[in-house]
């Protein structure tokens, strides 16, 4: 997981003083958000492979559920998991002095999340298990949890990190240069 | 953004609004305890208030019920003294004798003292004129007449007008009546009205009066304990402060009035600075109102550590202006009314977008002696030039400021990264240990290797497994060999290593 994500500040204020000047600038720093959130949408969805990580994981959901309140076993829906995967540039609840979004990937069906996070708050362990034995199976394969978009986060958040930023610069050097031609 | 959807944020926004829902709610509650404590102080007030005014209410009543029941005292005491000669003793033991039979009977004194005055007066004899008091209030208990009728006609009867209790409609015997027997006539309206007032006294009307006189009674102490007390400041204010204040007003009666007509001036004078201040808003509309938009911009973005900072620019400002001759006369209207406004326009337009207001109406080209200025407005309807403030400080601290929540975050990312490396390192030493079958391993301590070097400086790593020292590359090959034994009791072959 992402534990050390960036944290910016501004944005949202230069971005809007920036907007009352000049909208390409914008439109340009909006860009480079996109691409780079384009980039790791694509590269997550990459990830998802069109036969489920076991045999026993049916590509059809549960018709009989007995898991999460009845919903049952998600199928593998590799179509449906790969759409779910988007990207978002809403802001989040803000419920306190917290960061929230301002750009994000979202693995949000139900297989593709478990597939993403099985295994990070229960270890895998040497019981005999259904479960355990899922999660050795699951972490063997693919490695442990964090396996699609937290994944390519991590993977790629220098290189996000350092063209956000630079765009970032720029929407202020925009501002700070109109604020002077305006000034004189 | 989806519930329940796993999040990987990349690009995060800081936010304060806790901080600011936190200031609003604690000065809320200030405002709250402000509130309470204005409240509460309100209604000690009120209640210290009252009791002031109870407390003067008491005292008032006090030394006036007091002073009637002195004056009636002094009345029953000089007639004591003139129809029987009686001693100050004497007239001390009758006024308690009234007091007693005042909360016996439930009958004030204000009543007692002149009935018992009339009968002494018609008897000449205190204990006579008490017995006949006694009877006195038996006759009025039971005919609802009036006390001091009842005593006057009694007096009158004593004095041989029998006729006097006839009128008063009291019952008599007819032959007594005729033979003009006083005695006889007493002694059947002692028969006939006999317990009348103590029955009366027991009533629910004369037992809340009985209380009404005992309390009175309670005043009349006071009263008399506090009337010394005026009397010494009656004195004291006729013989000492009215005297000062007459020869004071009568001293100084021409400078009291010539204060009075300063004082006058100087009114006369505030008014006609509060007009040309008026004026200068009027005619200075548009300054004013740029200013306002200014001051609510700035505090609606927060930027009050911007604000703060800025203010050290004023001097520069107000410096720049000075310089101008058009300058100086604004530094004058500055300085007479407008000057609050004009130092808070030149704070905020140091600050960011505020900036580009102030330096649009000041920009060079402006006209003197112009009125209505608007930063919108025509370049050349403007009252004052000066150039244009080209600092970019504000900017840069604004923006700094920015940086700096970042900068900060960093490095706290940093120390939970520098944490998290540790801790990985110890694990990794502690796994290796393990695997190495020996509780004496070679390899660092801290995750740092140490040990001889080679020629080309990288450390030669000796371990002592299982009884015999081995090369680094062994070392590793050891280790795979450990990991897969582990692991091929866990899973079979299937953690096994691409070699």
């Amino acid at each position: 997981m992402a534990d050390d994500v960036i944290v910016l500040t501004g944005i949202k204020e230069t971005i809007d003083a920036l907007k009352q000047f000049d909208k390409d600038a914008v439109k340009r720093f909006n860009k480079v958000i996109n691409t780079e959130l384009a980039g790791a949408q694509k590269d997550a969805r990459n990830i998802i492979s069109e036969d489920p990580p076991m045999s026993g994981w049916r590509k059809a959901d549960a018709a009989k559920g007995r898991v999460r309140g009845g919903k049952g076993w998600p199928g593998w829906n590799a179509g449906e998991i790969k759409s779910k995967i988007t990207k978002t540039k809403a802001q989040g609840k803000v419920r306190g002095d917290y960061t929230t979004s301002a750009g994000a990937l979202l693995n949000k069906s139900a297989a593709g999340a478990i597939f993403e996070v099985a295994g990070k708050k229960t270890k895998a362990g040497f019981g005999g298990g259904s479960g355990q034995q899922f999660l050795r199976t699951l972490g063997n394969r693919f490695g442990k949890a964090s396996r699609v978009v937290w994944r390519v986060v991590d993977k790629d958040r220098a290189r996000i990190e350092e063209n956000v930023a630079r765009a970032l610069e720029q929407a202020k050097a925009d501002l700070q240069k109109h604020l002077n031609k305006e000034r004189a | 953004m989806a519930v329940g959807a796993v999040v990987a944020r990349i690009l995060t926004q800081y936010s304060d609004k806790g901080s600011k829902t936190a200031q609003k709610d604690i000065a809320k509650l200030g405002k709250s305890f402000d509130g309470f404590a204005k409240k509460s102080a309100k209604a000690f007030g009120l209640a210290a208030a009252a009791s002031a005014a109870f407390a003067i209410k008491i005292g008032k009543d006090a030394v006036q019920g007091a002073m009637e029941d002195q004056k009636q005292q002094v009345a029953l005491a000089t007639a004591l003294r003139n129809t029987t000669g009686a001693t100050d003793q004497a007239i001390a033991a009758t006024v308690t004798y009234l007091d007693k039979l005042e909360l016996l009977v439930g009958v004030d004194n204000a009543e007692l003292i002149p009935s018992l005055q009339t009968l002494t007066q018609a008897t000449k004899d205190v204990t006579a004129a008490q017995q006949l008091q006694s009877l006195a209030l038996d006759i009025s208990a039971g005919t609802t007449k009036d006390l001091g009728a009842v005593s006057i006609a009694l007096a009158k009867a004593i004095g041989g007008n029998v006729g006097a209790l006839t009128k008063l409609g009291v019952p008599l015997d007819a032959d007594a009546v005729k033979a003009k027997d006083l005695n006889a006539i007493l002694k059947s309206l002692g028969a006939t009205f006999k317990g009348q007032a103590e029955k009366r006294a027991e009533t629910l009307e004369f037992r809340l009066k009985k209380l009404d006189l005992a309390f009175k009674q309670v005043l009349d102490k006071l009263g008399y304990a506090l009337i010394p007390v005026l009397e010494k400041f009656a004195e004291v204010v006729t013989a000492k402060i009215l005297p000062a204040v007459n020869e004071f007003v009568e001293t100084n009666q021409k400078k009291l009035a010539a204060s009075f007509a300063v004082a006058a001036d100087f009114a006369v004078i505030l008014l006609g600075a509060a007009i040309n201040f008026t004026n200068w808003i009027s005619n200075n509309m548009g300054i004013v109102k740029s200013m306002a938009v200014l001051i609510a911009g700035m505090f609606v973005v927060g930027r009050i550590a911007a604000f703060v900072t800025a203010i050290g620019t004023i001097t520069t400002a107000m410096a720049l202006l000075r310089t101008t001759a058009i300058g100086a006369a604004i530094a004058n209207a500055f300085a007479t009314s407008g000057v609050s406004i004009a130092l808070g326009a030149a704070a905020l337009a140091t600050v960011g977008l505020g900036a580009y207001t102030l330096n649009n109406m000041m920009k060079p080209g402006a006209v003197a002696g112009k009125k209505g200025i608007s930063p919108r407005g025509n370049a050349n309807n403007r009252d004052f030039i000066t150039d244009p403030i080209t600092s970019d400080k504000t900017l840069e601290e604004y923006l700094k400021s920015i940086n700096k929540n970042t900068t900060a975050v960093n490095k706290n990312t940093k120390s939970v990264m520098d944490i998290a490396t540790a801790n990985a390192m110890k694990e990794l030493a502690a796994r290796q240990k393990a695997l190495s079958g020996s509780a004496s391993i070679a390899i660092g301590g801290g995750g740092k290797l140490y040990g001889p070097r080679d020629a080309n400086g990288k450390i030669i790593v000796n371990v002592n497994n299982a009884g015999s020292v081995i090369t680094q590359e062994n070392l590793v090959t050891s280790i795979v060999n450990g990991i897969e034994r582990t692991t091929r009791r866990s899973f079979g072959t299937v953690g096994a290593f691409d070699r």
